[in-house]
């Protein structure tokens, strides 16, 4: 059942039951009573024009709330605090990167999209360097992001990559969001969203153009050891690395390509690269800042209520077309569905 | 005692790090040997109940252990972050063997 005053987000609810008058509270207790979904959250905020949102953003307030933790080669999370928001830097590499980090992608998030943190609400951005012993990884836990030191070997620290700093907080935005299921279509759909979104913060804090960036995640990450340049690259998928230890990578740029695996659950890190290459060709088509058309609609395609959690990259594409078509023209319609038609992704 | 150990999952796929590896416990050096084996007992691996993964983690790897000690035989797959600090030490230190070159 709809709340009656669905026009109020969650946030200014849970604001108006501690802060109204008695009748207000009353309201607005009985609102988040009604339904306590984050799906209310995004159908509210799709109803608002921008100029309500801006003004509730205001008046909620949007400050960066940082805190980074140090488990000392533990795996036991959160770990020790070692650096607040608003704290000095500190002299461990680790700790000052992912605090800029994450700092880079609130800011990315807010500027460009005027998200409120992950949630949308101002949600806490919290990270733990210095994960386990050489260890080689960076995840998302479902509340907070883990960063290794790599093994030196093969890896460096995991928080040099501000590409891969973005990508792991927007597997919060989706958890937010879309929801899609972590295999086959919509896991590789998952995946993607966070590399393109990971991409476009580091393009925004570098102030580059789409034909201006490398379109690579995870550059750096690699030791001088391992051939390759990266993790992926979202502009030739399938040409990031080929190396004796590590293997070759395996995505694809188009679904001839589709690799149907029961590894990587259902090769959700591999077939990525399709949606990838065709974000990568819509933001090259548009040209200029690519966070401000192709990521717009792919941001808002990420957002659509129509898209559903279990999308197929089809359905995820022709509502990027749909939405290309109504936030700028039919121009932008038909550079979207060439973008996808390129990488063998049939749009109804 | 024989095991058998696979990685699967993580912020990239990379297909050479997915190769499945099995340690004959006999054919190690004995000091390692001896390792593995005590960290399958302080595991209580033949009865251990590891918690599930979380369904809102990302990224995260799962590591699929079997181990034959010749009377029982157990596969477990744990997923990141695991819980349980003795399966973690077990699957840290078979990480470390997985990387020997004699693997």
């Amino acid at each position: 059942m709809m709340p009656t005053c669905s026009i109020i987000p969650p946030h200014l609810l849970r604001r108006i039951a501690l802060n109204g008058s008695p009748a207000q509270r009353a309201a607005a207790l009985a609102t988040m009573a009604t339904d306590q979904t984050v799906r209310l959250g995004r159908a509210t905020y799709q109803l608002m024009e921008g100029g309500a949102h801006k003004v509730l953003m205001t008046t909620t307030g949007t400050a960066k709330q940082r805190t980074i933790y140090d488990a000392a080669g533990a795996e036991d999370l959160p770990g020790k605090v070692v650096r607040n928001e608003g704290a000095t830097a500190s002299g461990d590499v680790a700790i000052n990167e992912a605090y800029d980090g994450l700092g880079a992608t609130f800011d990315f998030y807010l500027a460009a999209y005027e998200r409120n943190s992950i949630d949308d609400e101002g949600m806490h951005l919290d990270a733990t360097v210095h994960y386990g012993h050489r260890y080689d990884n960076a995840f998302w836990n479902g509340q907070q992001m883990v960063f290794g030191d790599g093994d030196g070997d093969l890896f460096n620290r995991f928080t040099i990559s501000l590409d891969v700093i973005g990508h792991e907080l927007t597997h919060g935005v989706t958890g937010d969001e879309a929801q899609l299921v972590y295999t086959g279509q919509p896991g590789a759909l998952n995946e993607s969203i966070s590399d393109v979104f990971g991409s476009l913060v580091k393009q925004y804090a570098h102030k580059q153009a789409a034909g201006d960036a490398d379109w690579l995640i995870g550059a750096g990450l690699f030791t001088a050891r391992v051939h390759g340049v990266a993790l992926r690259s979202m502009k030739a998928p399938g040409t990031a690395f080929d190396d004796p230890v590590l293997g070759k990578d395996e995505q694809p740029a188009t679904m001839s390509g589709y690799v149907r695996t029961t590894d990587d659950n259902g090769g959700v890190h591999i077939n990525s690269g399709i949606p990838n290459r065709a974000f990568y060709l819509a933001a090259t088509h548009f040209g200029g800042y690519a966070w401000e058309k192709a990521g717009r609609i792919w941001y808002e395609t990420l957002r659509d209520n129509r898209l559903r959690k279990t999308a197929t990259f089809s359905q995820f594409a022709h509502y990027t077309v749909l939405n290309a078509d109504h936030l700028f023209g039919t121009t932008a319609r038909k550079g979207v569905a060439d973008a996808w038609n390129e990488v063998g992704v049939k749009v109804r | 005692m024989r095991i058998a150990f696979s990685v699967d999952g993580g912020v990239a796929s990379f297909p050479g790090l997915r190769r499945p590896v099995t340690l004959e416990c006999d054919r190690l050096p004995p000091e390692r040997s001896a390792r593995l084996k005590a960290l399958v007992e302080e595991a209580h691996f033949f009865s251990a109940a590891p918690a599930p993964p979380s369904p809102a983690a990302r990224d995260v790897r799962s590591y699929t252990v079997e181990v034959d000690d010749g009377a029982r035989c157990r596969t477990l797959t744990l997923t990141e972050p695991i819980a349980d600090a003795a399966l973690r030490a077990l699957v840290e230190e078979l990480r470390v063997c997985a990387r020997m070159p004699s693997t």
